[in-house]
């Protein structure tokens, strides 16, 4: 029942339009054998590239590219956010930088019900968490090769000359017109929102990127950059002071190793979203997909019942381990974990969404230590565990990944939660939002009770996929609670249904989340494909295909000939960049 | 002799303030769907001198002796949630708050600027019932794209009246409220 995806893109294209100044190809879709990056903007992308052109490696082109996506795209990450990347360098070397935000010590419980709780903070300063990208830069560093200014130089232009704002910078600042309005006014051009074809400059954040490229990202922390939110949230009743930004620590972690058919993939552990990747896919290696398509309801119906599993479990277990005693995270990626819960897909009918979270969360406790599945199940008793959904996410984070000519590898994604994350500007940055990702009210046993300097739990998931130890893919995806699907559906796409990167990305996506109790699907599946799902009892939601709400994928595939193929998000307006020439190694 | 003078200033002011503006009980707004949009129509007619009375849930009986109602659509499930009301509440509003501007002899301008973004299923949902209620209809371009606007006034008088963003409605809402009077 192989069948081609229809419609989707006619061939490689081959463009060579980037202004002279950069000296690099930037399009939609690219390929190079000089080194790749791909972004959810393409001048963000070019940074990269014109950084790779430089003679940096991959670490310095992706630190360009973060530095660069926070001023052209201002609403989805920037100095103000947080994020998780993966590393994988051409020397075997594998590094995860966990740069996610941590609660303020005076974001606890007593203050927060004081403040009306979380949907009362979620577009005030009360909102934010302390902001990683910076640590997460300086860390990144530490596998560098050019100075730091030259690394920021890129954005800087960018915040200085401006740029074309594009459909998707328009889309998203009507949306949170009236958060802007209220909170940011001088963002907006003479109080409307951007139109697509305007020139945006933000000469304020170029100061403050100049500020960093002259003292260092710790005058982030410890500086005048600390001084400022610290007056800021004084004098806006916020919770953050400068001694929780002196008390940041980007981590620096080995990341986790799993499989997909004989793929390995290095994921960030929790409390992201990289276990529930590894997760979903060891439960769909019980199920031989390859005979199917990406059509089939029957494999629609298979990946969407794994994945509201996964999610199931990531919602009671996963959590921030630096400050929860017990998160079961070797467990939850076990593949003999992975059996028990792959017997629990009926192949016949929809699972109920009011049993999911009665009857349906696991227990990946016993296979932390190694358990095997019969003997689990053999001494396995009922545990129920109910904890609501409470999320609708908003389409918000940015991904992007970068590949150089020596084959370091970099999948990098940051976010400032919702788009323009609390609304407040400082220092030409937007302070994230990340307080809503914990919990409204405590509960007994939650990973993701509010606690000062604990993270929050996200759905991001930045990641390497290796065969034989060579980079294939790098991938990730914004998106919220359709970023685990959206990824899992890519890598079910190359590696089962042998589709092209390109094509795989296009394909139409959907959801498999506990926060959905319909399947939410793009708007290309054959009718019979969604007349079947309907008839197993899944209830469909429709939207347009290509939708952003769907993520925006920026990824890079590295052939068996060492040629690049980078392709930007296509439902974001993304793009690939690559240098004309590489002078480094 | 002060007094006079004083009295003949704000009468000259008065004079140059009406031959240019709307006085502001002339125009009233509200949004049907709930989406934000409203407020940047407010924004431009600002900048025409209208100063615009926008309620979000404006209901029948909130109309008061305004020339001109002006109806922004655009669904947001967002800006609903926030409402407390679903889409059959709000286009049963918005049906009575039209059929008592009738009454009322207002007239009635329907708005749609949030181009091929502000598009999708809920939106079409209000963009259908919303523009037979239009004696007026000004459509940010991209909005149109797939000719749903051009379909729904076919066949009767009413002229899309297009822009290429929400800033340059200001020249079509210019021409119709002038028309209709509210701005001279």
């Amino acid at each position: 029942m192989k069948r081609t995806v229809p419609c989707f893109f006619a061939g490689v294209l081959w463009l060579l339009a980037a202004p002279p100044v950069h000296a690099v190809s930037v399009a939609p879709l690219l390929q190079s054998k000089q080194g790749m990056v791909t972004a959810a903007h393409p001048l963000a992308a070019a940074a990269g590239a014109e950084i790779l052109e430089k003679g940096g490696n991959a670490v310095d082109a992706a630190i360009a590219v973060s530095f660069a996506l926070g001023v052209v795209e201002p609403y989805a990450s920037g100095l103000g956010g947080e994020g998780y990347m993966v590393v994988a360098m051409a020397d075997g070397r594998e590094l995860a930088i966990d740069f996610r935000s941590t609660a303020p010590a005076l974001a606890d419980y007593a203050n927060l019900q004081k403040a009306g709780g979380l949907n009362a903070v979620s577009t005030t300063p009360k909102a934010y968490c302390v902001a990683g990208v910076p640590a997460g830069i300086g860390k990144a560093l530490e596998l560098a090769r050019l100075p730091l200014a030259d690394l920021v130089a890129p954005a800087i232009r960018l915040a200085q000359e401006g740029f074309e704002v594009n459909a998707t910078f328009s889309r998203v600042n009507m949306d949170a017109y009236e958060t802007l309005v209220e909170n940011a006014p001088e963002f907006l051009d003479d109080g409307l929102p951007w139109a697509a074809g305007a020139t945006f400059r933000n000469p304020v954040l170029a100061n403050t990127l100049k500020t960093i490229a002259l003292s260092g990202v710790d005058v982030f922390y410890n500086g005048e950059l600390a001084d400022n939110l610290d007056r800021f949230m004084r004098e806006n009743d916020g919770w953050a002071r400068k001694s929780d930004l002196q008390a940041y620590r980007a981590l620096a972690k080995t990341p986790f190793k799993g499989s997909y058919r004989g793929y390995e993939l290095s994921v960030p552990g929790s409390p992201v979203g990289g276990p529930r990747i590894l997760a979903t896919l060891n439960i769909l290696e019980h199920f031989n997909l390859a005979i199917m398509s990406w059509d089939d309801p029957l494999a629609i119906h298979i990946m969407q019942e794994a994945m509201i599993l996964t999610s199931l479990d990531q919602r009671r277990w996963m959590g921030d381990p630096e400050t929860n005693p017990y998160i079961p995270e070797n467990g939850y990626m076990s593949k003999q974990y992975a059996r028990q819960r792959a017997m629990q897909i009926d192949l016949s009918k929809a699972s109920d969404p009011a049993t999911w979270h009665s009857e349906r969360v696991g227990d990946p406790g016993p296979y932390e230590n190694g358990g095997n599945y019969i003997d689990v199940m053999l001494q396995a008793r009922r545990q129920e565990v109910i904890e609501g959904a409470n999320v609708d996410e908003s389409a918000s984070t940015t991904h992007f990944s970068v590949v150089d000519k020596a084959g370091n590898a970099v999948s990098w994604t940051q976010t400032i939660s919702s788009f323009f994350g609390t609304g407040n500007m400082l220092d030409g940055y937007f302070l994230n939002n990340e307080l809503v990702n914990f919990k409204n009210e405590p509960e007994e046993g939650s990973p993701i009770n509010l606690e000062p300097g604990r993270r929050p739990r996200t759905t991001i998931a930045p990641l390497v996929v290796k065969k034989d130890g060579k980079v294939r893919w790098v991938i990730g995806s914004p998106g919220a609670g359709r970023i685990g699907s959206t990824i899992v559906e890519i890598l079910v796409n190359v590696i089962d249904f042998e589709m092209s990167l390109e094509n795989a990305i296009r394909a139409p996506k959907f959801t498999g989340y506990d926060a959905y109790k319909a399947i939410q699907l793009e708007d290309d599946f054959p009718q019979k494909t969604i007349d079947l799902l309907l008839e197993m009892g899944h209830e469909v939601e429709r939207y347009p295909h290509p939708d952003l709400y769907f993520g925006g994928p920026n990824a890079i595939e590295v052939g068996h000939d060492g040629l690049l193929t980078g392709v930007g998000s296509i439902r974001r307006q993304g793009g690939a960049a690559a240098p004309q020439k590489q002078t480094g190694e | 002799m002060k007094n006079n003078l004083f009295r003949m200033i704000l009468a000259c002011i008065s004079l140059a303030v009406l031959s240019g503006a709307a006085l502001a009980s002339e125009v009233v707004m509200t949004p049907f769907g709930q989406s934000p949009d409203a407020m940047m129509v407010k924004v431009v007619l600002k900048k025409l001198g209208v100063d615009a009375r926008l309620e979000k849930l404006l209901q029948a009986d909130g109309l008061q002796a305004e020339k001109a109602l002006i109806v922004v659509v655009a669904g947001s499930s967002k800006g609903l949630g926030e409402a407390g009301i679903d889409k059959d509440v709000e286009i049963a509003r918005m049906q009575a708050v039209a059929g008592a501007a009738r009454a009322k002899d207002m007239k009635i301008l329907v708005m749609h600027i949030g181009g091929k973004g502000r598009r999708g299923t809920l939106t079409d949902l209000f963009i259908v019932e919303a523009v037979p209620m239009a004696d007026s209809l000004i459509v940010v371009e991209g909005g149109n794209h797939d000719g749903l606007f051009t379909g729904l006034v076919e066949g009767t008088d009413l002229v899309i009246l297009p822009a290429n963003s929400v800033r340059e409605t200001e020249a079509p809402l210019q021409q119709v409220l002038t028309g209709w009077g509210v701005l001279q």
